[in-house]
């Protein structure tokens, strides 16, 4: 049949045209059924779960495996297994355990992950930036021969946020109306920047490729924020150390990333004249202005979960009456009491400084921004400036306050002044790969057909073929 | 019995019970990255502390080492198993033999990791491959037509069009002439666009704060394409790649671009789209060659301290085990209950 169609219509119609996206995370995965018609994005996003890749064992050496954690009431000494190790996906043991359970196990996969017939289902799978080819290859075996899908397509997973509807992140007044179409073309340059659990790459795209020479990672992720959020509030407050989801829970609600780390730190240092200043005392009205703008308070308040009522730390903001203090002090020595708290200051921004000053604890590595320019200078000069006026920040990490202003300051210190400088966040940085690609299978089709292949064809050429052909067509 | 070092500084140390104040300016000047002018000091701050670094013991070293393999762990404790639940029924298929090969493989990333460098030692995952015969040519018109009408919206938005070439031209004027200057390899051996015009101009600010590392600071030791396909024409493909004489991924023809002509006369425009189809059409690099590369040591800014107790900027370096704190009796006090070398004497 291949021979005798025209290469635009070779037998694509062998392809199934339901197409399940899949954004499979080293924290968790992005996953549902890609719309069949282009219905807008906010529904869009209706389709799609996620589903922690994990599986835990708890203190009573009970396992859970991934949506089964939210179930968990008792986390600490909980232990992690994750079948995507230093983001690259190397033990399928595990993940074949949670992909059964949250997709194809029609007892336990929610609605919207649940895949009842892959034999027509087109996969989109997105992967990481530099898969190892081995693991490439592990995946399309167990993918194509272990659940028969009828389509298959491994992608970057970066470059399909050029997929998205960009425009209005770029505040672009031009954007296409009359030609709406243009709307849904892939944005031509587009710099990726996606911070996740084990790592943070940087990835220039054009015309939703990726530029295979250019792309650069970073070995700091979310992972090494709450790990090292856990070391310093054990140093400091409680030995959380066995608690890594409490931990990366006040990470997620505490951490911001600093614009100004000296004043920052003036602000949380008990060396200071106006540490501890009592609220209370009256303040003349011509001094109020700066008063405020110098002692806003960056201390939190943080409550430990206890198991029982409280099942998630939360924080408040920081109470400095002395009762307070005498409170905490007690509760810190008594195990009886009732609420245990700590107060968060510099911790909150010292531990994502690390993604930009990796020096300070001590690696080797170059911050971020340095990162996006050994990147760059790998493409001609005009793409490196446009890629720097069209830069995004995907992943978990583009969630903490400060992060991407942070970035676009210190690109915008390094670079001609004359250049523009535009880094943006995603309304849903989570999601916007598997947005990405469900706008991608949803309005390029064509694109789609043209670089899937079918059950078929992996039958009838095998692994190698398959990923020779992916590297190729990226 | 002193336990703080006093460190040589210009003016005396103020001394208080037990230990003393050492005036260390690195980290102040360390987070003030955007001060112009100040580099020749900064840069000497970085020798200075690297000279002392280099005295850092190997102790130190691998104490550093620990603690970045302590941030990268999964779980607290090492050597902890979690095992996957039996599935209680088997879902009527039949596992192939690679599927089950592929289970029931327990090696780490680690390994794979260790195959990679072993199978590719030029940086590239794959010899740019040649076309399966089942990729069609809908590729090439889809894009071309997509192209057409894309073509305004390239440059859009990273600068005004006219303030964009003009700029382009001088970045590209002045990298061109300093890379002759400085006898950089001509350009006949791989393209320059590799070469990094982010800071390069002489005229602004960028400029006067890194007069001269600009040009050759964004050259990455990751191996480009170009150079390992051509330091080593055999490569040693994939095992299981089936061997094939490969086409060079390095066109001739890119040396005759206009972009990376020489000459100052040409203006600067987007790369060709031919240009820009080689480049998305490269092959991926290994894991290791996409790591960002260290600073160059007289590149990278003092390395800052903080106070091992609070957080604040570290300012007293602690004798037995060189930890520092901030310099309030709190934090000291909180390091010695804790020093690691507290009972070391
Ligand atoms: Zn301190
Ligand atoms: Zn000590």
């Amino acid at each position: 049949m291949a021979r005798t169609n025209p290469p635009a219509s070779r037998g694509r119609s062998d392809l199934p045209r339901a197409a399940f996206v899949l954004d499979n995370g080293a924290y968790s995965i992005k996953a549902g059924f890609a719309p069949s018609d282009n219905i807008p994005d906010s529904e869009k996003l209706q389709l799609c779960d996620t589903i922690p890749n994990c599986i835990v064992r708890s203190r009573e050496r009970k396992t859970y495996v991934a949506s089964q954690i939210d179930e968990i009431t008792q986390w600490s000494d909980a232990a992690f297994r994750r079948p995507v190790e230093s983001g690259q996906l190397v033990n399928w043991e595990a993940q074949k355990e949670i992909w059964d359970y949250s997709l194809f196990d029609e007892r336990t996969a929610s609605s919207k992950t649940f895949i009842h017939d892959p034999a027509n289902t087109l996969l989109l799978y997105a992967e990481t930036p530099n898969a190892m080819p081995a693991l490439q290859k592990n995946a399309d075996e167990v993918i194509m021969e272990e659940w028969g899908f009828g389509g298959y397509l491994r992608a970057v997973g970066p470059s399909l946020n050029a997929y998205n509807d960009l425009h209005p992140v770029f505040e672009d007044a031009e954007a296409p109306k009359a030609q709406s179409s243009l709307a849904n073309l892939p944005m031509e340059c587009l710099l990726v920047i996606d911070s996740g659990y084990s790592y943070t790459t940087i990835t220039p795209c054009f015309q939703g490729k990726p530029i295979q020479r250019a792309i650069r990672r970073l070995g700091l992720g979310g992972k090494h924020l709450t790990n090292l959020l856990k070391e310093t509030i054990s140093i400091r407050h409680f030995d959380l150390h066995q608690d890594t989801k409490t931990v990366n829970d006040i990470k997620e609600d505490v951490t911001f990333v600093s614009r100004d780390l000296k004043a920052d730190l003036e602000k949380t240092w008990k060396g200071n004249k106006n540490w501890q200043r009592p609220v209370s005392p009256p303040i003349a009205d011509d001094m109020d202005i700066d008063q405020k703008g110098s002692t806003e308070d960056i201390r939190v308040d943080c409550v430990l979960p206890d198991g029982v009522t409280i099942t998630r730390a939360f924080t408040r903001p920081h109470d400095p009456s002395a009762a307070a203090a005498r409170k905490r002090k007690l509760a810190a020595t008594n195990p009886d009491s009732n609420e245990v708290v700590m107060t968060l200051g510099n911790e909150r921004f010292t531990t994502p400084e690390i993604v930009f000053s990796p020096s300070d604890i001590g690696s080797q590595q170059p911050g971020l921004t340095d990162c996006v320019i050994q990147s760059l200078s790998k493409l001609p000069p005009l793409v490196q400036a446009t890629m720097l006026a069209n830069t995004i920040v995907v992943g978990g990490n583009a969630r903490i306050p400060g992060f991407v202003e942070r970035l676009q300051d210190e690109l915008r210190a390094k670079v001609k002044s004359e250049w523009s400088v535009r880094v943006r966040n995603m309304e849903d940085p989570i999601l916007s790969t598997w947005l990405g690609g469900a706008r991608f299978t949803c309005n390029h089709r064509s694109v789609v057909e043209e670089y899937a292949v079918t059950k078929a064809e992996y039958q009838e050429h095998g692994s190698n073929w398959l990923l020779r052909r992916f590297a190729y067509s990226h | 019995m002193p336990l703080i070092e006093e460190l040589p500084v210009n003016q005396p140390p103020r001394a208080s019970a037990g230990w003393a104040y050492v005036p260390d300016t690195g980290p102040i000047a360390a987070q003030q990255p955007s001060t112009r002018g100040d580099r020749k000091r900064l840069a000497a701050t970085a020798a200075a502390s690297r000279n002392q670094s280099a005295t850092a013991t190997a102790k130190q070293q691998k104490a550093i080492q620990q603690r970045l393999d302590s941030l990268d762990k999964e779980n607290y404790r090492d050597g902890i198993s979690v095992p996957v639940p039996p599935r209680k029924e088997k879902v009527g298929r039949k596992m192939t033999s690679n599927v089950r090969r592929i289970l029931t493989y327990q090696r780490g990333f680690a390994h794979y990791l260790a195959d990679e460098e072993a199978n590719n030692p030029n940086g590239i995952t794959y010899q740019l491959p040649t076309l399966p015969p089942a990729v069609p040519g809908l590729a090439k018109e889809q894009n071309a037509t997509a192209r057409s009408k894309r073509r305004s919206t390239v440059t859009k938005g990273a600068m005004t069009s006219e303030a964009a070439s003009s700029d382009a031209r001088d970045a590209t004027d002045t990298s061109q002439t300093k890379g002759r200057k400085r006898g950089r390899p001509s350009s006949s051996h791989k393209p320059n666009i590799a070469e990094s015009n982010l800071m390069d101009a002489t005229d602004t600010d960028a400029a006067r704060v890194k007069p001269e590392e600009s040009q050759d600071a964004e050259m990455s030791n990751a191996p480009t394409i170009t150079q390992a396909q051509q330091e080593s024409t055999p490569v040693p493909a994939q095992q299981q790649q089936q061997q094939s004489p490969q086409p060079p991924s390095y066109p001739p023809e890119w040396d005759h671009d206009p972009l990376l002509a020489s000459s100052a006369s040409e203006v600067p425009r987007m790369p060709s789209d031919r240009v820009m189809q080689l480049l998305i059409s490269e092959p991926p690099l290994t894991y290791n060659a996409a790591r960002a590369t260290p600073l160059e040591p007289d590149k990278q800014l003092p390395s800052r301290k903080f106070c091992g107790v609070c957080g604040y900027w570290g300012k007293v370096k602690c004798k037995k085990c060189g930890e520092w704190t901030c310099g309030i009796l709190e934090c000291w006090r909180g390091h010695e209950g804790v020093c690691p070398m507290a009972n070391a004497f």
